[in-house]
């Protein structure tokens, strides 16, 4: 099932260019988009085969937006995806669908991720079925699938009901590996996990990437998670990146001022540490009303300056790698 | 050692299932001390709600609170005639849980809500009440709380709701503060702002917290001492910074080193092999003996009960407490 176009040398797998993703807000008898939602609104990011880049914010920031915008599950309202040197926005659907086959989903909550009256054996072939695979290859698919994500051949007989919470999310792998996938959009596919069994699935699929070459798109609010786990970390607030870069250089010498916040709210396990960080005061603004200027700054603790209300930072690069969207200077921290 | 302000002992909690009445909670002993936090920490399925569920008497039928004592300032109330217990509730013990949405009443104004809140074990005069609850509102650092009061839950952020719910539920300035994985559903930086005010509170006011979480890393953040909970039973007591630094039991060491935040980016996490069993399936010897690594024959026949390891800690595992740890 290789339909993969092989790549330059130079190429990336995934490059995403100034993505908006906007939802129309209709209103009045003729239901007119009066306003917009910019769930996503600007975003760049790049994925290489074989490496996990983190996307992390906090509720609402448009993260889980920007993973279903990939999987072409929302149109994108601006920008380009150029996914094995093919450009994704504005295809039409017919030629979408082979592509999608390469992009899979694993979500947080595998419970509702299965259909409850498919037994195990048939969610896993569904795939593979509905690209014309014969019943001998979807049967023999099955079986090595359910055996690499650790589970028993019995299993193709069981219902999603049967299954532990960590036993369906290995289904939920074995079912987006079934298509054998280039991307895999992991969106809080943990979250819902306690951590003994967290630690078998994080395991896991470091392991498939290590084998197959898989890139992962891991969508989470976790940092811990992010710091083990991740090459490259994408930093959101309200629907724009404010950082990225190598995963290191991040979490050592943070550029942008959220990210420094966000770090400093994530709970370690040092006793030690307790009650020496300030936490960032404020709830996170509407993105129906976004703020002026840098969307953080009206809860940003850092030294303001008078442009901060009033220019959208661009990007800058941070000494280390990656970029940060601050006025003040990125590389001084 | 002062004076406890919760006192359980040999709590148990059992469910018929079939014929057999299984213990979720499987004697259970607890002290909780004014001014002070004591962690409930578990897997899912642990017993770690239903404890507390028990604490204020609240078990759901068919489950039955067995045995045990359970003391508030030296008053034993597992007996106690539902009247007084609903006293209680919400009066001398008070609870905060994951999702202040499922707490409030979603059709009404979340300020009457407190005031209400206030009239049910107070005395008090609707005008006073509701100056009362403003000062509340404020005192749990709602911004603009004369407005904020007239909104109803969904208009407000998660943050905003659990404070609402702190509000409520320090109105009658308990002795004893439940709060079951009150920030859960919170993101990062709001998590950061409830726990400080928790902190904060205890300060002012001597609440004894019994926080209930899954999180190691909000153990981290607010405990002085931590009861570790596997199958329906205290497998590790010890002071936060202990368990932490140096768990004993062979669960709590394991549990600490599945975490991410415990791992070398990118080295393999610790796995704990296999599942927490449901209750039909515990052992009837040490319920994490089939995931064990040091397990031995006797592990599987006889319950070993919390042994004192050093001062003022306790573990069940009669290995781990034989000494020269393996």
């Amino acid at each position: 099932m290789s339909t993969a176009s092989p790549l330059a040398a130079n190429e990336r797998l995934l490059r995403v260019r100034g993505l908006k993703t906007w939802f129309p807000l209709r209103q009045g008898l003729l239901q007119r988009a009066r306003t917009w939602v910019r769930a996503v609104d600007g975003v760049d990011l790049e994925l290489d085969a074989g490496t996990t880049l983190a996307l992390v914010g906090e509720s609402g920031c448009g993260k889980t937006t920007v993973g279903r915008t990939l999987l072409g599950l929302e149109r994108a309202q601006a920008g380009s995806i150029s996914f094995g040197g093919r450009e994704l926005v504005g295809l039409p659907e017919q030629e979408f669908r082979p592509l999608r086959r390469r992009i899979q989903l694993i979500f947080q909550d595998p419970g509702a991720a299965l259909d409850p009256r498919m037994r195990i054996g048939d969610a896993i072939a569904e795939g593979p079925r509905s690209f014309g695979a014969t019943r001998h290859e979807q049967l023999t698919r099955t079986l090595e699938l359910l055996e690499r994500v650790g589970l028993d051949a019995s299993m193709t007989e069981r219902w999603p009901h049967q299954l532990s919470g960590g036993q369906r999310q290995r289904v939920c792998i074995a079912r987006a590996l079934a298509l054998e996938p280039e991307v895999l959009v992991c969106d809080e596919a943990t979250s819902a996990l306690d951590v003994s069994v967290q630690a078998q699935i994080l395991n896991l699929l470091a392991d498939l990437q290590r084998e197959r070459g898989l890139a992962y798109l891991f969508i989470t609010h976790d940092l811990a998670l992010v710091r083990h786990f991740a090459d490259r970390v994408a930093v959101m607030y309200l629907g724009r990146i404010v950082e990225q870069g190598p995963v290191a250089r991040v979490f050592e010498r943070p550029a942008h001022p959220y990210t420094r916040a966000l770090l400093a709210a994530a709970p370690t396990l040092d006793p030690d540490r307790r009650g020496r960080v300030r936490p960032l005061s404020g709830d996170l603004p509407s993105v129906l009303s976004p703020p002026s200027g840098c969307p953080f700054h009206p809860r940003c603790p850092e030294v303001l300056t008078d442009r901060c209300n009033r220019e959208i930072p661009a990007d800058v690069a941070v000494p280390g790698g990656g970029t940060a969207r601050c006025l003040l200077d990125p590389a001084r921290a | 050692m002062s004076t406890a302000v919760l006192e359980v002992s040999e709590l148990t909690v059992r469910f018929p299932v079939g014929a057999a009445r299984l213990p979720v909670v499987d004697g259970v002993a607890l002290r909780l001390e004014r001014g002070k936090t004591l962690a409930l920490v578990g897997e899912s399925g642990c017993g770690k709600s239903m404890t507390a569920l028990a604490l204020m008497r609240l078990v759901p039928k068919p489950g039955r609170i067995e045995a045990g004592s359970i003391q508030l300032e030296g008053e034993e109330i597992r007996e106690l005639p539902v009247a007084a217990m609903r006293k209680i509730r919400g009066g001398r013990i008070a609870m905060i849980f994951q999702e202040p949405m499922t707490s409030l009443n979603p059709v009404r104004r979340v300020g009457v809500q407190v005031v209400e809140a206030i009239r049910l074990h107070e005395k008090i005069s609707r005008p006073d009440a509701r100056r009362r609850a403003i000062e509340l509102f404020e005192r749990v650092g709602i911004a603009d709380a004369p407005t904020r009061f007239e909104t109803y839950p969904h208009q407000l952020s998660g943050g905003l709701r659990q404070r609402v719910m702190i509000a409520m539920a320090i109105a009658t300035h308990p002795a004893v503060l439940l709060a079951d994985e009150p920030t859960t559903a919170l993101d990062v930086t709001i998590q950061a702002q409830i726990l400080e005010l928790l902190r904060e509170l205890q300060r002012s006011e001597g609440t004894a917290i019994l926080l209930i979480t899954h999180d190691l890393g909000v153990v981290a953040e607010s405990a002085d001492r931590v009861a570790v909970m596997y199958a329906g039973r205290v497998v590790e007591e010890a002071s936060c910074r202990e368990l932490l630094r140096a768990p004993r039991h062979p669960y709590s060491r394991a549990l600490l080193a599945a975490m991410p935040a415990a791992a070398r980016p990118g080295a393999r996490l610790a796995e704990i092999p296999g599942t927490v069993p449901p209750p039909a399936q515990w052992e009837q010897g040490c319920r994490f003996a089939p995931r064990c690594e040091f397990a031995v024959e006797n592990c599987r026949q006889t319950v070993p009960p919390l042994l004192a390891f050093g001062a003022g800690r306790g573990v069940a595992c009669p290995i781990v407490a034989a000494g020269p740890c393996p």
